[in-house]
């Protein structure tokens, strides 16, 4: 691993196109990608799993290699509380905070996502994925350490264990696992793009699924979304639903975190995208499907400057033709 | 004076089968079925359940207490009396069923309707009299277990014993599935016909190359098919619909695992509950106790089984008089006797109002009542929860007992082929504590589903998402899934066409046997 005072622990977009998918995970490397060909993303810099190594290094904490990854759920739980309450090594710390308030100049809020960039997760090979974590709403700089650090011990996760044991994936030898910390978008509408149909290849068109605030309910599931069906021969919206929308989740300055809240009666039943909108998001996601070689699925949101791109991944095998 | 009611037996069934089992608990036939000299004065069928008068139960519990002073061989014969007139009723139905071209033809067709509406009754008693008997029964053995080992143990072992009822025909019929299909995953020379061949052309093939096979597929057809023919607008199970599932099976889950489903069965091995070797006399009481809680679950489903076997023999009986086979359901047997013998015509508009409402019989002396009233809008509604609709996520088709999952650490209660019904996502901790906490990141344990059904959710959901990549039949936007279905209940989850499916198979077991004033 590189060392010295040249090699930066915290990576800008334009760092992470150059350094080892390794060490800055999926995640990262897709969302610089997508900047560097003029997709709107917001700004966001990665911190590398070098980072996390020091972590480690600099506060004695063992790294579990050897561990039965089936029964000693517990020693991994001794790991994770360790890498919590352990302080972040100077030098990460400064290089992250740094990083940080160059983000929030530039945005004019505080308001961060933190989100976990696995070097196995988001490829489109293995179906180990697992969103270990990701935190939105974070502000402030002890938070953000906090989160941070929240994101490192999630790699060890009862769950993300269990997994890798049940699929006999080992742990690897040292951490490979990037953290992406992006600027917030308070988003007014958002929701998930298939660049092809979920269920039926086939059918050549791209799917949307939309509702009100923050992309959440669409993807846990919350509500039953909008849905727009968008030919990709022809690019003409080809069929739209208009769902019952019930709930939704916002982030806004004023609130920590996010909240999950009912969506007001006079816009429930009304769409959540106009055409011309719709046909954006399909456009962007050809893009990116050109860009990255393979079907996306691809995360975005509006807010009041437009439409953001917020994650792109492959689309998984087994969900395509068998 | 007000006649106070209790509910005997609980069963979804058309004003026909009330109308027989209601005959059925006549002191005549009370006699006859069981030898007892007692018969039920006050009967009445309501809301779908079958109620007697507490005064009636209760003489009829003495009965039942004094003759068990006398008779220590009562309930064994009562065991073998009450299988008896099953068998009988059942071998009847098969016997109408796959008779000669009855159509057209009055003379026969009333002959049979009277040989099944009489095995109907002389079954009926049985459903009343079951109750009775095991709770007689079970005050026995807990005061023998009382003296044998003491009064702690006593309640544990006799709730244990008990606990040996809940396998309903339902249950049944898809363990006996999954035995199938293990047994097809064993052959690798089946394995490849089932899961290379459309359904049909493999159930034709089958019949040539593994003639066993296909013996034991069609056993299965013929014994449980009416479990799905009783359910309003779905044909009995067919070879096809059998292969398919099979299928669905093979192709979802490695043998062990399908092995799991085949073999749930939780048996009863007396040493292992008693911790102490029991005399002779309790060994033959906690047998009788267990015999007992199997059969009453029995008792209703015989009937039911009978009408769902029976089913092309009504369709003839529906053709002879000039009506559908609903309407003919509908009907009560002494109009439908009247109908055969051309003594009158059916009275159809009022049959239709049947139909439309809710209905309910009651005995008076030696009439028989059948009454229709205008049922409340929400009984109404009510009575249609058992088909809930959604939109397909991931396609296939799936038959399992719905497990109420509301959040990820509650996975771990699947069993493999149980049907997973979800919110899909938790207020206020969501993407933590959902039974779909990421996109691809399943909980240990979802690959056991074999279906899920969410109340919210679109095709991009992470429940959506997990579906697709476990191949797992998935329905999701129900609304009213979590709401509606109950925990241990079976049902079938058709998520064949755009609009996904969920048909229950048998009512909700929290709702069987509530007592009622």
């Amino acid at each position: 691993m590189a060392k010295g005072s040249s090699f930066s622990e915290v990576l800008s977009p334009q760092g992470v196109l150059a350094a080892p998918l390794s060490s800055v995970g999926g995640k990262a490397a897709t969302l610089a990608r997508m900047i560097q060909k003029g997709i709107q993303v917001p700004d966001f810099f990665c911190v590398s799993s070098a980072a996390f190594v020091r972590h480690l290094s600099a506060n004695e904490i063992g790294w579990p290699e050897s561990v039965d990854l089936t029964t000693d759920i517990d020693l991994l739980r001794g790991v994770r509380a360790q890498i919590i309450e352990a302080p972040v090594p100077a030098a990460v710390r400064q290089q992250a905070l740094e990083a940080y308030n160059c983000l929030c100049s530039k945005r004019g809020h505080g308001k961060v996502a933190v989100r976990s960039s696995g070097g196995e997760e988001d490829s489109a090979s293995t179906s180990f994925a697992g969103q270990f974590s990701s935190l939105l709403g974070v502000e402030g700089s002890a938070d953000l350490l906090d989160a941070l650090k929240e994101c490192w011990a999630s790699y060890l996760s009862d769950r993300s264990v269990r997994y890798r044991a049940h699929q006999g994936i080992p742990l690897s030898p040292a951490p490979s696992f990037g953290v992406v910390v992006q600027a917030l978008v308070f988003a007014e509408k958002a929701g998930v793009l298939f660049t092809e149909h979920p269920i039926d290849p086939d059918l050549d068109v791209s799917y949307i699924e939309a509702n009100f605030g923050t992309g959440e309910s669409v993807v846990g599931g919350l509500t039953t979304p909008d849905s727009i069906t968008i030919s990709r021969s022809t690019g003409e919206v080809v069929e739209q639903n208009v769902a019952t929308k019930r709930r939704m989740t916002l982030v806004t300055l004023e609130s920590k975190g996010s909240s999950e809240v009912e969506v007001e009666d006079f816009r429930r039943t009304s769409p959540v995208l106009t055409e011309s909108e719709a046909l954006e998001i399909f456009r962007v996601g050809c893009r990116i499907e050109q860009l990255m070689g393979a079907p996306q699925d691809v995360e975005w949101a509006f807010d009041p400057e437009g439409l953001w791109i917020l994650q792109s991944r492959p689309l998984t095998a087994p969900g395509r033709k068998s | 004076m007000a006649v106070k009611y209790s509910k005997v037996a609980e069963a979804e069934h058309p004003v026909l089968l009330a109308t027989l089992i209601s005959a059925g608990l006549q002191g005549r036939y009370f006699q006859e079925a069981t030898g007892w000299d007692f018969g039920v004065q006050h009967h009445k069928y309501e809301s779908g359940g079958h109620y007697i008068s507490d005064e009636d139960l209760e003489s009829l519990g003495r009965l039942v207490s004094e003759k068990l002073q006398s008779d220590s061989d009562l309930w064994t014969n009562y065991v073998s009396r009450g299988k008896s007139k099953g068998s009988d009723l059942i071998a009847t139905a098969r016997s109408l069923a796959t008779g000669g071209d009855q159509a057209g033809n009055p003379k026969e067709l009333k002959e049979g309707f009277t040989a099944l509406a009489e095995a109907t009754m002389q079954m009926a008693p049985f459903l009343a009299a079951s109750r009775l008997v095991r709770a007689e029964v079970e005050s026995l053995v807990t005061s023998a277990i009382n003296q044998e080992a003491g009064e702690e143990q006593a309640r544990d072992i006799v709730a244990r014993v008990l606990g040996a009822e809940g396998e309903s025909e339902a249950v049944r019929e898809i363990r006996n599935c999954y035995r199938l299909a293990l047994e097809i995953a064993e052959s690798d020379e089946a394995k490849e016909l089932v899961l290379d061949k459309l359904p049909a052309t493999a159930v034709s093939q089958m019949e040539n190359q593994f003639p066993d096979l296909y013996e034991r597929l069609r056993d299965h057809v013929d014994e449980y098919g009416w479990i799905r023919g009783q359910v309003q607008g779905l044909d009995p199970l067919s070879m096809r619909d059998l292969v398919e599932r099979i299928q669905g099976i093979l192709l979802r889950w490695k043998p062990a695992m399908i092995r799991q489903a085949a073999e749930r069965d939780p048996q009863l091995k007396l040493d292992d509950l008693l911790g102490f070797s029991p005399s002779e006399s309790l060994e033959r009481l906690i047998w009788g106790l267990k015999e007992l809680a199997t059969e009453r679950p029995f008792h209703i489903d015989v009937h039911l089984q009978a009408f769902g076997i029976a089913r092309q023999f009504f369709a003839k009986v529906a053709e002879a008089v000039g009506c559908g086979p609903e309407q003919l359901a509908y009907s009560s047997a002494e109009e439908i006797m009247r109908a055969l013998s051309e003594e009158g015509e059916l009275p159809i508009s009022e049959i239709d109002r049947r139909i439309q409402n809710s209905f309910w019989v009651e005995r008076s002396g030696d009439d028989l009542r059948l009454n229709t009233l205008e049922a409340p809008p929400g009984d109404r509604e009510g009575a249609q929860t058992a088909t809930i609709t959604g939109q397909t996520v991931c396609r296939g088709r799936a038959v399992g007992t719905v497990r109420l999952i509301f959040g990820a650490t509650e996975v771990v209660k699947l069993e493999v082929g149980d049907v997973l019904v979800s919110e899909a996502s938790t207020p206020d901790k969501m993407g933590t504590e959902s039974a779909f906490p990421g996109r691809t990141d399943a909980p240990l344990g979802l690959e056991k589903a074999g279906a899920i059904v969410t109340d919210e959710g679109g095709l991009l959901s992470h429940a959506a998402i997990i579906s697709r990549e476990l191949g797992v039949p998935c329905v999701v936007g129900t609304e009213r899934a979590t709401s509606t279905l109950v925990d241990g209940q079976v049902v079938e989850v058709d998520a064949t066409k755009g609009t996904g499916r969920v048909i229950a198979w048998e009512r909700s077991p929290e709702v069987a046997e509530s007592p009622s004033d």
